[in-house]
């Protein structure tokens, strides 16, 4: 309506009351106020009950309310929370304490303090009071439930857990078995025990080899951990004195640790091979890229070559894990370059091609244009 | 009938454009190898060090020029107050022609246009 | 090609002489030099197209990579450019500069050499420490993340102020227990991380990176302590100490107290203060914080021994040594079922019991007599 209004005025079209025209002009005030009460009048509520309900330095329960207000007259401090319709009531039992922030000069707190004679708010920088809280069970059956008691999430990944802790244990007694020939083949005879701590050595080492350390690394650490252990059965009373420790210490040493580590090593599939140091690794390394650019670069890869190629890649010891991908994907591609002599068809029709010849249309980046070529059988590394 | 400027293939591709959203119309990340990056980042420091260096040399030539015009100034006020008190005279509403010459870092092939005259409109 | 307008500043560029300063190793270090060598070609001379960048691994993506158009003319010139600046700048080295000085000159002189970039890039873990530009570069790198991330979990997890009042961090701290088999638990860890006891049942490696030149004969303090130990007589909690190294030397190269140090029957003996012990978390004794604060010994050796009080008072033990903290970590325990192993192992006994839920008994104060 308002709208057709203001058109109305811009086209000039209604008559507007110019008080020029009028010559005189009386005013009459009428009556505004109702002289009767009305329906909406008197919606008088009763008082909500609002304020304080402690006082200063008054013990309170947790969940007691300290406060009931309207928006925050009061803002909740320490030990204290603020409800939905902005209630203040304590968390902690203790003593009530209305005080200001220096971090919110404007602000009224009222906070619990967990002591009488603790004033609030806490300083800035020392250390917060906290309430422990939590009861002992005496009873021991009770205790003993208590402590078995699980939660649903542990539960529920429990069975999947001690299959795998299951299938660990399978792995390693494995391997156990495997190295324990193994070792005796190469260190010939020793005595059972020796040789048992020498087969738990290498499973240690083996295990650490498998989350990236370095042999030289897994060794020192396995190491430590044989004589920390050590230390702990004597600290424990297993051990009758320092010096039977001293001489088992000393015998792992001698006879276990530095009669092994420079002869063993194994590797994180666990292999067993002779220890080769930093430069001797290096060395070797060089030898089995310059082998496998001379032997297999540019040639036909079957199974056979493909095989000797994994087994120099796999040396153990001698490469890493990365690096062991790396050459294979450099050496061992899928589909052989076009360079390589005899993987090339040479007479075929693109429309027809014969058997055991593929198709491949490949980009050539210098001249720029798409090259049409025959792959024979042999362009393709057998796959196992 | 549409009278189209330009031919039916560019107008094709201006249509795709069109329905493409901003981003994909944003160039390409610099996708280099590690090599191609340091020789990247290489050449864009050199080019920071080199500006770097004009910047200062730049600043310290202006602040000497500005401490010369400052010394003659006090040197002039030293020797005559009156000619100092002529040179300060605030001149209201006299300002440099704008439309004389735009300002530059380098001075002109004519250093002053001794014949000047305003523009017509100016007028 | 290089377009007309580019063409002037490189034309500028080129009249720079150049010293050759960053291919003589007669008065640099070695370790300047590009760590991986492989790479040398590629980086200073420039890629062959027909072999592609030796950073790619894959052949195919190695062939089908091409550089920007010009990239090693332009770079030539930077390098000789910038080669040329950092021969100035080492020109004004001289014995009668102060180490903070030098040390500044050399991270001007070597900031900018491609070959370092390059390092720092590449291989990270291998670069030298000892050098001021590395340095730099490494804690460029601990400000952007590591060093927000834990001051972070320190101030959300209260580590500041429950056992120390602030920290202005100085240093990068890490911590790993290389014992676990599990590389969950093998790796660095990210401060805050809720480990289980199995995982932290051997002491600690601890590496601690200083970014500034270490003076000789510097110290440091390395504290691990647990503010959450329950305290039944007050019905609140006390600090224990679990683990003390002191007097430890460090270098900027030389920083990682590790399994390697301490199988040293020396360096336990004269170092390791208080022998490590794991927390064991109680059942429903909640989360425990494993805080471990690292200290630089500002009035030399500390001589006295720790006590074997009860209540650890971690802040009157740094004041009354003046340790000044400027390092930190944490990481966080609770009950699991491999507490009672390690307790065994460690002589301990058995862990008490809570009740599964909080009771609302009020705290005692010290000295007041138990009563509920």
């Amino acid at each position: 309506m308002s709208l057709l209004k203001s058109i109305a005025d811009l086209t000039g079209k209604t008559k507007t009351l110019s008080i020029g025209s009028a010559p005189y002009f009386n005013q009459v005030r009428n009556a505004t106020k109702r002289a009767a009460g009305s329906r909406t009048n008197k919606n008088d509520t009763a008082g909500r009950r609002l304020g304080p309900k402690v006082h200063e330095g008054n013990f309170v329960k947790p969940g007691q309310i300290i406060m009931r207000q309207r928006g925050t007259k009061i803002h909740p401090g320490e030990n204290t929370d603020i409800g939905r319709d902005h209630t203040i009531f304590a968390m902690e039992p203790g003593y009530v304490r209305f005080y200001y922030d220096p971090f919110h000069p404007l602000r009224k707190y009222v906070g619990v303090s967990l002591t009488r004679d603790l004033p609030l708010p806490h300083p800035h920088f020392s250390p917060r009071s906290r309430r422990f809280g939590y009861e002992q069970i005496i009873e021991p059956e009770a205790a003993k439930q208590e402590e078995g008691h699980m939660s649903r999430k542990e539960y529920l990944q429990t069975p999947e857990l001690k299959q795998k802790a299951e299938e660990l244990e399978e792995l390693l007694s494995n391997k156990r078995t495997e190295f324990k020939t193994e070792i005796s083949n190469k260190l010939g005879e020793s005595t059972e025990n020796l040789l048992n701590l020498i087969v738990e050595r290498m499973v240690n080492i083996y295990q650490l080899s498998r989350v990236g350390q370095s042999i030289e690394e897994a060794q020192a650490q396995v190491t430590f951990n044989y004589i920390y252990d050590l230390k702990l059965k004597l600290n424990r009373g297993e051990i009758k004195d320092a010096d039977s420790f001293y001489s088992l210490k000393e015998y792992y040493l001698n006879n276990v640790a530095n009669a092994t580590n420079s002869k063993l090593a194994v590797d994180s599939t666990g292999t067993i091979f002779d220890y080769l140091t930093p430069e001797q690794v290096q060395i070797k390394q060089a030898e089995i890229i310059k082998q496998l650019e001379n032997d297999f670069t540019g040639k036909i890869i079957k199974l056979e070559e493909k095989r000797s190629i994994l087994n120099l890649i796999e040396t153990p010891g001698i490469f890493t894990k990365e690096k062991q991908a790396q050459l294979k994907s450099v050496f061992l591609p899928r589909v052989l370059p076009v360079t390589v002599p005899g993987t090339i068809a040479d007479d075929f029709d693109p429309k027809k091609p014969g058997k055991g010849v593929t198709v491949v249309r490949i980009f050539d980046d210098k001249t720029k244009e798409v090259k049409t070529y025959g792959r024979t059988q042999n362009a393709f590394v057998p796959q196992e | 009938m549409r009278i189209n400027s330009v031919n039916a293939s560019t107008q094709r591709v201006v249509n795709q454009l069109s329905a493409l959203s901003a981003s994909k119309k944003q160039p390409k990340l610099l996708n280099l190898c590690k090599e191609d990056l340091i020789k990247h980042k290489t050449i864009t420091n050199a080019w920071n060090v080199y500006q770097r260096k004009v910047n200062e040399k730049r600043h310290i030539q202006l602040n000497a020029q500005y401490k010369s015009i400052h010394e003659a100034m006090e040197d002039l006020k030293q020797t005559s107050p009156q000619l100092y008190a002529l040179a300060n005279k605030p001149e209201k509403k006299k300002k440099f022609p704008l439309d004389m010459r735009m300002p530059t870092d380098y001075p002109p092939t004519k250093p002053w246009v001794y014949n000047y005259e305003p523009s017509q409109k100016r007028k | 090609m290089i377009s007309s307008s580019y063409a002037r500043p490189l034309r500028y560029l080129g009249r720079y002489y150049s010293t050759k300063i960053w291919s003589d190793f007669s008065k640099r270090s070695e370790t300047l030099k590009l760590i991986d060598p492989k790479y040398e070609k590629d980086l200073l001379q420039g890629i062959n197209p027909d072999q592609g960048p030796n950073s790619l691994v894959q052949p195919d993506r190695r062939l089908a990579y091409h550089s920007p158009v010009a990239i090693d003319e332009t770079f030539k010139l930077a390098y000789e450019y910038l080669e040329g600046e950092s021969a100035k700048i080492y020109a004004k080295i001289d014995d009668k500069k102060s180490v903070e000085e030098t040390d500044r000159l050399l991270v001007k002189a070597e900031q900018y050499n491609p070959e370092v970039l390059f390092n720092i890039e590449n291989s990270p873990t291998q670069i030298d420490r000892e050098q001021p530009v590395y340095r730099k570069y490494l804690q460029e790198k601990w400000e952007s993340h590591d060093r927000m991330l834990s001051m972070q979990r320190l101030e959300q997890l209260h580590v500041i102020p429950d056992t120390m009042p602030t920290l202005d961090p100085k240093v990068e701290v890490k911590v790993k227990f290389p014992h676990n088999t599990v590389l969950e638990f093998s790796e660095w860890i990210e401060p805050g991380t809720i480990l289980p006891a199995f995982a932290v049942d051997k002491p600690p490696t601890i590496q601690i990176q200083e970014f500034d030149r270490v003076a000789e004969n510097s110290l440091y303090t390395v504290l691990l302590v647990n503010p959450d130990t329950p305290d039944l007589e007050t019905n609140t909690f006390k600090t224990t100490l679990q683990y003390a190294l002191t007097n430890v030397p460090l270098s900027n190269s030389n920083n990682v107290v590790g399994t390697a140090k301490l199988l040293d029957d020396d360096f336990a003996k004269q170092h390791v203060a208080r022998e490590y012990e794991p927390l064991v978390p109680e059942k429903n004794a909640q989360l425990q914080r494993a805080c471990l604060w690292v200290f630089r010994q500002s009035s030399g050796e500390i001589k006295a021994s720790i006590g074997e009080e009860d209540n650890f008072d971690i802040r009157e033990f740094a004041q009354s040594n003046s340790l000044e903290a400027i390092g930190a970590h944490v990481w966080r325990q609770q009950f699991d079922r491999s507490v009672n192993q390690v307790r065994q192992e460690y002589g301990l006994p058995n862990g008490r019991v809570f009740h599964r839920v909080r009771k609302a008994h009020p705290v005692i104060p010290a000295g007041t007599s138990n009563v509920v």
